[in-house]
């Protein structure tokens, strides 16, 4: 059996809320293969969004260990941390996080602007992901001149553009009709199949969930796998 | 799009406060470059006004009082001039003769002597328009405009001095005050209807790359009977006014680099840390330090150099608006373009101040970012 893309080991992730301590993943122990899709479950505050950010390194764990591709997370310095992230993954943000003064197309390249991809090539990749999340003819739009179905497919596109080895969902329907949510969760699950990425989404839509691979449930912290 | 793109599209996503923000600078920098630039022209007109030569050391009798290097009173004899060229150090000398008309309460004239092939020298310290020419002989002179509007003199005109009768060869336009009021007249001639035969009140020494301080010791103590000064030193009557006015004219620039840069200060910081999500979710992408440093220093950059070269017109609309509406000769007479009025090194130390501030509060606003994200 070949090794997992990421895993998280005995992982605690805790926050400060005034005088308390709140524990938001607790001693979570997971693994994402090449090439799956993961569904974390879980209600709204049950740490969902800090479990997404374990295994995108935004945030190291307080203990335990995070593993890329059997390297250490926690011994990496934020440099190579960042570096990982711009070349591996991809984030499709719970409030989309879209760069309001930059139109479709320029937020789609934004990553490969970060990486100093070649202008050629990141206008090129970026008309190809516009297009293939079906926004042709809006490429150069603002987000405030789109429907929100329309920015949450600029937002996939953007998390793509960069082809990563991990996308990460953070609740990409949850502002979304049924029909456009599903539509959404086609185009991340049918992109990162043909590049072969893993997917992590975060949901509580139990229809989404019926199309992974393999569903984890959290609730207070606790990971369990379905 | 590249992150300098990314930084001036930033620049203009709220345009009220990007104009009111280039606006602010613009004006800090106006205040600035006009107090500075009128100032300095102030004490350029001020110390031209006074100043008729330009010289390394003057030599002069030690009975002179000497007004902005003017000598009153005093003479020394014009042989002394031999005896400053076997000074070592000296180059040239030029006999000059000032005698202020003293018969009336207020001064109508001065009668200035000098050798006939001396007379350009006055244009090297100040503009002079001649209408004429310049004497060709003893019995010519030339006259200031002032003077020769008062008496109703023209080129051709004769005028007696002492008893002797002289034409008027030419009339010397200019905004030097002494110049103005002078009769100017070959040293013979001078000396001859003034009564001052043999004598002369200053000789100008031009030194041959000998610092003038030297200069100056070295004929003091080669020549007991005369003193040598630096002209710079005799400037008693323009050198407290030109330094009040560099006092102002500092404190008024001190106080709008102040403003300039709480004006970026202030803006720049609200318009980084509103924006504090965006720069989050570009780091969580995966942007580097210099990749965010590079986003906020051309959005700092750009609205700061945008209101510095705003400021930079409106000091020029405004100081020609004031010297034509406040002084006597237009703007178009009296400067041929603006950098006469603010000179590039002002222009360059202001841009870089600003501009280069606006940049530093962008760096500092983003670091401190950067280091909550860790």
């Amino acid at each position: 059996m070949s090794s997992p893309l990421c895993r998280l080991v005995s992982a605690t992730a805790t926050y400060d809320d005034g005088p308390t301590k709140v524990v938001a993943v607790d001693n979570a122990t997971l693994a994402i293969s090449s090439g799956e899709t993961v569904g974390i479950v879980g209600p709204s505050g049950s740490g969902k969004t800090t479990l997404l950010n374990l295994l995108g390194t935004i945030r190291p764990p307080d203990s335990g260990d995070v593993f890329f591709q059997e390297r250490r997370v926690n011994d990496m310095h934020a440099g190579e941390r960042r570096r990982l992230r711009l070349a591996r993954m991809g984030f499709v943000f719970q409030q989309l996080r879209l760069i309001p003064t930059l139109s479709a197309i320029e937020n789609v390249g934004l990553p490969m602007v970060l990486s100093a991809a070649p202008s050629r090539l990141r206008k090129s990749k970026a008309s190809e992901l516009v297009a293939a999340v079906g926004l042709s003819g809006k490429e150069h739009r603002r987000p405030n001149k789109m429907s929100l179905g329309e920015q949450q497919r600029v937002a996939v596109a953007r998390a793509l553009v960069n082809e990563p080895s991990l996308v990460l969902a953070d609740e990409p329907t949850s502002q979304l009709d049924s029909s456009t949510g599903a539509k959404i969760v086609d185009l991340i699950l049918g992109l990162s199949r043909k590049s072969h990425a893993a997917v992590v989404i975060s949901t509580h839509d139990p229809e989404v969930c019926e199309r992974l691979d393999r569903v984890y449930n959290i609730r207070d912290g606790v990971v369990s796998e379905r | 799009m590249s992150l300098a793109g990314l930084g001036f599209k930033n620049s203009f996503r709220r345009p009220v406060r990007t104009v009111f923000s280039v606006l602010g600078i613009a004006l800090c920098v106006m205040l600035m470059l006009t107090v500075t630039g009128i100032s300095q022209r102030y004490v350029t007109v001020v110390t031209q006004s006074y100043s008729i030569y330009s010289t390394d050391v003057v030599v002069v009798s030690r009975a002179s009082i000497l007004v902005e290097g003017i000598p009153l009173g005093g003479a020394i004899p014009q042989a002394t001039s031999t005896l400053l060229d076997g000074v070592s150090g000296v180059a040239t000398t030029t006999p000059i003769l000032f005698v202020v008309d003293t018969q009336t309460l207020v001064p109508r004239n001065i009668t200035i002597g000098v050798p006939v092939q001396n007379f350009t020298m006055f244009g090297r310290t100040t503009q002079i328009q001649l209408e004429g020419s310049y004497p060709t002989s003893a019995d010519q002179v030339v006259v200031g405009h002032y003077l020769a509007g008062i008496s109703g003199l023209s080129v051709g005109s004769t005028i007696e001095e002492g008893g002797v009768s002289l034409e008027v060869s030419g009339i010397i336009s200019t905004s030097n005050l002494i110049l103005g009021n002078a009769i100017i007249m070959p040293l013979e001639t001078a000396q001859s209807v003034q009564g001052y035969d043999g004598l002369v009140s200053a000789i100008l020494v031009g030194s041959n790359g000998v610092p003038p301080g030297v200069l100056s010791q070295r004929i003091d103590s080669t020549i007991p009977s005369v003193e040598a000064i630096e002209p710079s030193q005799s400037q008693s009557f323009t050198n407290p006014l030109t330094s009040s006015v560099g006092i102002i004219s500092e404190s008024v620039d001190v106080l709008s680099v102040i403003l300039a840069f709480l004006f970026v200060a202030i803006i720049s910081s609200v318009n980084l840390m509103e924006r504090k999500d965006e720069f989050y979710t570009v780091r969580a992408i995966g942007s580097s330090s210099g990749s965010m440093l590079k986003v906020a220093l051309a959005e700092t950059g750009l609205v700061s150099l945008i209101g510095f070269v705003s400021g930079l017109l409106l000091s020029a609309a405004s100081i020609a608006i004031i010297f034509q509406e406040y002084a006597e000769i237009p703007f178009t007479d009296s400067f041929h373009n603006i950098f006469e009025v603010i000179p590039p090194p002002v222009a360059l130390l202001a841009g870089l101040l600003v501009v280069g501030f606006g940049m530093l509060i962008g760096a500092v606003a983003i670091t401190a970012m950067l280091r909550d994200m860790k």
